[in-house]
């Protein structure tokens, strides 16, 4: 890799969003992210972690501040910052088979057999290699969103924008694709912007763990960063302090100003 | 093959219901039993009419199908994608919904005279609203996420029309085609017995001036086998040229 540019990667400057006629959604959101981060961004449901990413993969605009990307603002999606959706039944495409969805974002000007190495060697990434005819209706949950992973990857993003992308999983297949999914970012070193409402999921998967407040105009209420995120065995005492510290942050009053007095 | 038995079952009983009937109601000449028919469908084949007729209605069907079915996919999915375009037309596309094409006979008789292109006009009416109400319908219907998930991969604009949009309204499609097909039997024969010299709507109407009731038996059978097989052939199709977007694999 060439050496570190002197700047952040990804920076959200006093990101305010609010829909037309909607309540104010996010308020002042102000954070940096260093390449190569897997930045998990933690909170209550309908604190707007899915509209933080929203915003960064260029779906929706700020309403006030700006969102910048290697010094350049966002504007509009694109395959530099590629998005795994949670609802998974809508994110594939049913008439595809696995070995066409990885295929489908490479630039069609590419030679057909190098758009199809590439493919072969994204699905060998996430262990799909046994499944390239199937289409979805006949894959897993945990295969679909392995699918999606893939599909991502093997456009050679800067970053992956997961949005719960393991939230409707069952515990089992939950585990094992985190654990896969944090190898895959060893390896790879590609920044992860990862939405979860799953404290134990945020500290086994996050470098930096970001807590948004309860909405609506939620705020950035807790972060933890390098030497305060714990090593990822839920039995030891600093894991056990960290998510009682998140817990309560999740839990606990807001030091929002604008709610305060609310309760 | 437990179906097909089911269903040979339930024929040999209608089979043998109208026998009972027609030898109850005994007026062979109204309420003629199955073999006077049989033995009317036989010298029919014999002679070529009825092959004739049939493939009279079906050469009509074919043709209306081959222009109606783009034109109406075309016009849909317009419609489905530009709201603006939407909101000017649907009122007409309603209002056309509810009006048959039987009740546009007088107006192509009018105009077009009992000529072969004033059938057409009729069947292609009948075939390209169905199809434009349905494409409408799928383009409108494709998941906003779906959209998002091509965006993010970088395909926007006219290729994610054609590789997004375009193949998730197709089995919306697909289903326009089948009721167009059904709706365009019905169309045909309409057509045919208002003023044609050939097809199984012309056969009806010939063997009801000639009070040849085994025949019009003959001619309204035909039809529904020929409707049915229409559609078996239709389904057929879809497996085997398009098998991704045949109902077997359950899309959507």
């Amino acid at each position: 890799m060439d050496p570190k540019p002197p700047w952040k990667q990804l920076r959200l400057r006093h990101v305010s969003k609010q829909f037309p006629g909607g309540p104010l959604i996010l308020q002042d959101i102000d954070l940096a992210f260093d390449r190569g981060a897997f930045v998990c961004l933690l909170g209550p449901s309908g604190s707007g972690k899915s509209t933080v990413l929203d915003l960064v993969a260029g779906f929706e605009r700020p309403t006030a501040g700006t969102i910048s990307y290697d010094e350049r603002e966002i504007a509009a999606p694109g395959p530099d910052r590629v998005v795994v959706f949670q609802d998974v039944a809508n994110a594939l495409f049913p008439w595809l088979s696995v070995l066409e969805h990885v295929e489908f974002g490479l630039d069609r000007r590419l030679p057909a057999r190098e758009r199809r190495a590439r493919a072969l060697a994204a699905i060998e990434l996430v262990g799909l290699a046994d499944h390239l005819a199937k289409f979805p209706s006949e894959l897993s949950g945990g295969m679909k969103q392995r699918v999606q992973i893939a599909r991502g990857l093997v456009m050679e993003p800067e970053m992956l924008l997961m949005d719960e992308p393991f939230g409707a999983l069952d515990a089992i297949t939950r585990r094992n694709l985190q654990l896969e999914l944090k190898q895959l970012w060893a390896r790879t070193g590609k920044t992860i912007l990862f939405v979860t409402h799953d404290i134990s999921e945020a500290l086994l998967l996050g470098t930096d763990i970001v807590v948004l407040s309860m909405g609506p105009a939620a705020r950035i209420k807790d972060r933890l960063t390098g030497p305060e995120i714990p090593p990822p065995d839920p039995a030891s005492p600093g894991f056990i302090a960290a998510s009682h510290r998140l817990e309560a942050s999740i839990e606990g009053p807001s030091m929002a100003p604008a709610l305060a007095g609310t309760s | 093959m437990k179906g097909a038995l089911r269903a040979g079952g339930a024929i040999a009983v209608v089979l043998l219901l109208w026998e009972v009937l027609a030898r109850a109601i005994d007026m062979p000449l109204l309420a003629p039993p199955p073999e006077t028919v049989a033995q009317s469908a036989l010298a029919l084949a014999k002679s070529g009419e009825l092959l004739r007729d049939t493939l009279a209605s079906l050469q009509r069907l074919v043709v209306a199908l081959v222009v109606g079915v783009p034109l109406g996919a075309m016009i849909g999915c317009a419609l489905g994608y530009w709201p603006v375009l939407d909101a000017m037309a649907s009122p007409f596309v309603r209002m056309f919904n509810a009006i048959p094409a039987i009740a546009l006979v007088p107006f192509s008789l009018l105009w077009f005279g009992v000529t072969e292109f004033s059938r057409f006009t009729l069947l292609l009416y009948t075939i390209s609203l169905t199809v434009t109400i349905s494409a409408r319908q799928g383009v409108r219907s494709v998941p906003g996420l779906r959209l998002r998930a091509g965006a993010t991969l970088g395909v926007v604009g006219v290729p994610a029309f054609l590789r997004i949009i375009l193949p998730s309204c197709i089995p919306a499609i697909i289903v326009g085609i089948r009721t167009a097909i059904g709706l365009g039997v019905m169309v045909v024969v309409a057509a045919e017995m208002l003023g044609a010299d050939s097809g199984l709507g012309y056969l009806i109407m010939q063997a009801r001036s000639q009070f040849n009731v085994p025949e019009m038996a003959v001619g309204v059978i035909s039809l529904g086998l020929l409707s049915l097989l229409l559609d078996r052939l239709f389904n057929g199709a879809i497996e085997s040229f398009v098998p991704r977007w045949s109902v077997r694999r359950r899309i959507r």
